[in-house]
């Protein structure tokens, strides 16, 4: 689990979303609600006390930014503190802490520019000094940061007087003010080390922390953001047991649970009164194979493995319909470089029949190794696969793996694995984190000259027809050549109680991007 | 008298043995999992340096034996050691949540031992009536039932459909005592299910057992009513293994309870040593390992003592 926490993706509404929404209003005025009473609710008032659940949580979870390794731990960051960089709804960094940013025409040197008058709970004023300390941490040698590898690239930072500081990277990015959006790098006073009680700038200030129990906070009075920050107190109850947590949010003794399961969330609908929030394209389900390994050397061998995925059945079995089918490449429908034209495989038995006639083989003999640990589901998935595969002369042997090490001694390991990935606000991140030519986590160990060209076309500018273009070859790249079969984007979803407005589906992942504490307010 | 005490004394000793013996066990037993925290912690970005760095760091690159040797000392100078993972006094994390397990031990066993003895008593009284059957049949099929599903069934009805109880456990230390006892009704009532069939037929059968011996056919004979026969001649000659089955239970309430905790969201040891064994914490690990041993050592040995001391035939040297 804590090997591949996903990244943020934020996500436009989408039909399904649109939807869910449209017939909750409906449900609503069937339901004989006063349309005076409702408009009336849809103004943001004050007060109350709102309590989520999230999982999973650990009893060594830490306040330390450095340290977040899933959505609990960085909602509690986004509760206390704040990053320079906020990502929108479109997956676009918008200024948070930094008020405005630039950039060196090689894309080598930024500068932040901070805002000002903003102040920690302590009282003490945000300065360069702060940003750089909170920044540093990740990149020191000796740091055993989280997002050490996300800012392996970052030679150096620096403050420029008491209200700015500069970045240095080593080869120039434009997404640079996307990567200081990254969760891990919330920022702290100058020197801050007491991270249980963590001093930040952000809407709630830290009464209680027990960890993998509860976090409970209060309003920061002094909250730099208008408008945010609506309740009094805010609790995060760290819930690994869905079903406790569930059973939390039908009696009332929470107001959210995020990440609910598939089949919960259509027990949840046919109950009737919670509002889901659905937000597409935030991970991928997807079988790896090893691209220099003996059997998965031959691209044919790939393709014909590609062709015997039953997409939309594991859409609608294992998703329950909460999902995109994927296309084998890791970029979902609804982000901006998303590739509109390539076509859509499908499951298709001749083709792999013809496939694997072209590598040569009449049959194919195949270890597949699962385990629950890479998505909840992937089990039955890999029997659905089986089923599907057979008449195609794929004969799948599956190899169910313990979840505790899956990650460490299972996934990389072998071969054929079944994995997932979290979506990354860019597709620089996704390709360069999945796909790079020798990156650690390349699961398909698959290397492409053009690939790798195209890769740094995409980082040379920020222009983005040019941007596009470069992605859009490389999702077709990945798509005909690569070693992950991606066969479907899962859907996450929230679930609210009726009383919690201000929520919506476009956030950054999970619980609007881990920023439910200072968006939501309750209505009376 | 004085043989007890030195039977106590003896069983003291063999009692810090065991915890000795059991230390030894623990700290291999974590060594052989496989990984360790450096890598847990680095996850994907180790690299073989960063590891051995982070180990050093640790100090995880020393050898095992003298590792242990001065865990033990710290051990010996009630130094539990900090914790890997969390960097925090492992003091510090056991002792709320050593509190919330102990709560819930102790209401369960509220409920649970005056109601297992009061109907095995029962059972044993009437016994072969319908009255014996049915309960016999209710406790051994709630003993049946694994805990989970007591737990869902219990908050599905008395949470859920009737909404008189929480259903989930969340404690804090501003909560008064009769809301934090509310708050553990249906956790302990899922132990009192588990625990509650064994001291009930444990108690009638050693009362059962106790009835056919002369001395109680003789109070019989006396007239002595039934239910006086039972309590007053009878069950203190039983009592030896039911305290024994109460205190097998007691620590079983104790140190096995990591379903209802999970279930119920109750902050106690068991979730923090689930938390450790997976996060290869083992400074951790072993400290709550080695707690767990302790309870069930001084539970024993006050079982033993209680028993002798309520039959004086075992304190007699012979």
């Amino acid at each position: 689990m804590s090997k591949r926490t996903s990244k943020p993706t934020i996500l436009r509404p989408t039909r399904r979303t649109f939807l869910a929404g449209a017939t909750a209003l409906g449900t609503a005025v069937l339901a004989g609600a006063p349309l005076i009473g409702r408009a009336k609710a849809d103004e943001p008032r004050k007060g109350g006390k709102l309590r989520v659940a999230m999982g999973p949580g650990s009893t060594s979870d830490s306040l330390d930014p450095a340290t977040y390794w899933d959505s609990p731990q960085y909602t509690a960051g986004f509760t206390i503190g704040n990053a320079l960089v906020e990502i929108d709804s479109q997956k676009k960094p918008t200024p948070e802490l930094a008020e405005s940013w630039d950039s060196s025409a090689d894309l080598k040197k930024w500068s932040f520019k901070l805002r000002k008058g903003v102040q920690f709970h302590n009282g003490k004023s945000l300065t360069s000094a702060d940003v750089v300390y909170s920044l540093k941490r990740h990149i020191a040698k000796d740091s055993t940061s989280a997002a050490k590898g996300l800012l392996s690239s970052i030679e150096d930072i620096t403050a420029d007087g008491p209200d700015a500081v500069t970045v240095t990277h080593a080869t120039g990015t434009p997404d640079l003010p996307v990567i200081f959006g990254d969760f891990h790098l919330t920022i702290a006073p100058e020197g801050f080390s007491d991270w249980n009680n963590f001093i930040g700038t952000g809407p709630y200030k830290v009464s209680r922390f027990e960890p993998g129990n509860v976090l409970e906070t209060k309003r920061n009075e002094n909250y730099w953001k208008p408008n945010r920050a609506w309740v009094d107190e805010f609790d995060l109850v760290f819930i690994n047991d869905h079903t406790a947590a569930t059973n939390a949010l039908l009696t009332g003794e929470l107001q959210a649970v995020a990440q609910i399961a598939a089949q919960t969330a259509e027990r949840l609908k046919s109950r009737g009164g919670f509002n889901l929030i659905v937000s597409d394209g935030a991970a991928t389900n997807h079988l790896s194979m090893n691209s220099q390994s003996k059997t998965f050397s031959d691209p044919n061998v790939r393709l014909a493995v590609k062709s015997a995925v039953p997409r939309a059945e594991m859409l609608k079995f294992i998703g329950r319909g909460y999902g995109v089918v994927g296309n084998d490449h890791p970029i979902p429908p609804n982000d901006p470089y998303y590739n509109p034209n390539i076509k859509q495989r499908e499951q298709d038995p001749d083709k792999t029949k013809w496939y694997l006639k072209q590598a040569g083989l009449s049959s194919l003999d195949l270890d597949l190794h699962v385990s629950d640990a890479a998505y909840s589901g992937a089990v039955d998935s890999t029997a659905l696969f089986k089923e599907a595969a057979k008449p195609a002369g794929i004969n799948i042997n599956i190899k169910k793996e313990p979840a505790d090490g899956y990650w460490s001694n299972i996934w990389l390991k072998r071969d054929f694995v079944v994995a997932y990935a979290g979506c990354r606000p860019t597709p620089d991140m996704m390709f360069s984190i999945f796909f790079q030519c020798n990156a650690p986590w390349n699961e398909g160990f698959w290397c492409n000259d053009k690939f790798e060209k195209l890769l740094l076309v995409g980082r040379s500018t920020t222009d983005f027809e040019t941007r596009k273009q470069a992605y859009w070859e490389m999702q077709q790249i990945v798509h005909d050549d690569g070693g992950e079969a991606i066969f479907m984007f899962p859907s996450i979803i929230d679930a609210y109680a009726p009383s919690v407005a201000g929520v919506s589906p476009d956030g950054v992942r999970t619980m609007m991007g881990g920023r439910v504490a200072e968006r939501a307010w309750l209505s009376a | 008298m004085h043989q007890l005490r030195k039977l106590i004394l003896i069983r003291v000793l063999l009692g810090v043995a065991t915890l000795f013996v059991v230390s030894l066990i623990v700290f291999l037993a974590v060594q052989l999992l496989p990984g360790d925290l450096a890598q847990q912690l680095l996850g994907q970005s180790a690299t073989p340096e960063n590891v051995a760095a982070l180990r050093a760091e640790l100090g995880l690159d020393v050898p095992a034996y003298i590792r242990y040797f001065d865990w033990l000392w710290g051990i010996l100078h009630g130094d539990l050691g900090r914790s890997l993972a969390a960097n925090r006094e492992i003091s510090e994390m056991i002792a709320p949540r050593l509190v919330n397990t102990f709560r819930l031990a102790l209401l369960a066993a509220i409920i649970a031992i005056p109601v297992g003895i009061s109907l095995g008593i029962a059972a044993a009284l009437f016994r072969n009536t319908i009255f014996d059957r049915a309960i016999t049949i209710v406790t051994l099929a709630a003993i049946s039932l694994p805990e989970f599903f007591v737990a869902y069934i219990l908050v599905m009805v008395l949470a859920v459909q009737l909404p008189w109880f929480p259903s989930i456990s969340r404690i804090s230390p501003d909560m008064t005592f009769g809301e934090t006892i509310y708050r553990l009704i249906l956790p302990s009532t899922t132990l009192c299910f588990a625990v509650i069939g064994y001291i009930m037929r444990l108690t009638r059968a050693a009362i059962v057992n106790v009835m056919s011996e002369p001395y109680v056919e003789m109070a019989r004979l006396k007239g002595i009513r039934p239910w006086k026969v039972v309590i007053v001649h009878a069950l203190p000659n039983a009592l030896a293994p039911i305290i024994n089955v109460v205190a097998l239970n007691l620590a079983y309430l104790i140190v096995g309870v990591v379903i209802v905790e999970t279930v119920f969201v109750y902050p106690g040891l068991g979730q923090l040593l689930v938390d450790s064994v997976v996060k290869r914490d083992i400074t951790v690990v072993q400290a709550a390992s080695l707690i767990f041993a302790g309870v069930y050592i001084i539970i024993n040995l006050l079982a033993d003592v209680l028993s002798i001391a309520t039959n004086p035939r075992l304190s007699r040297s012979r």
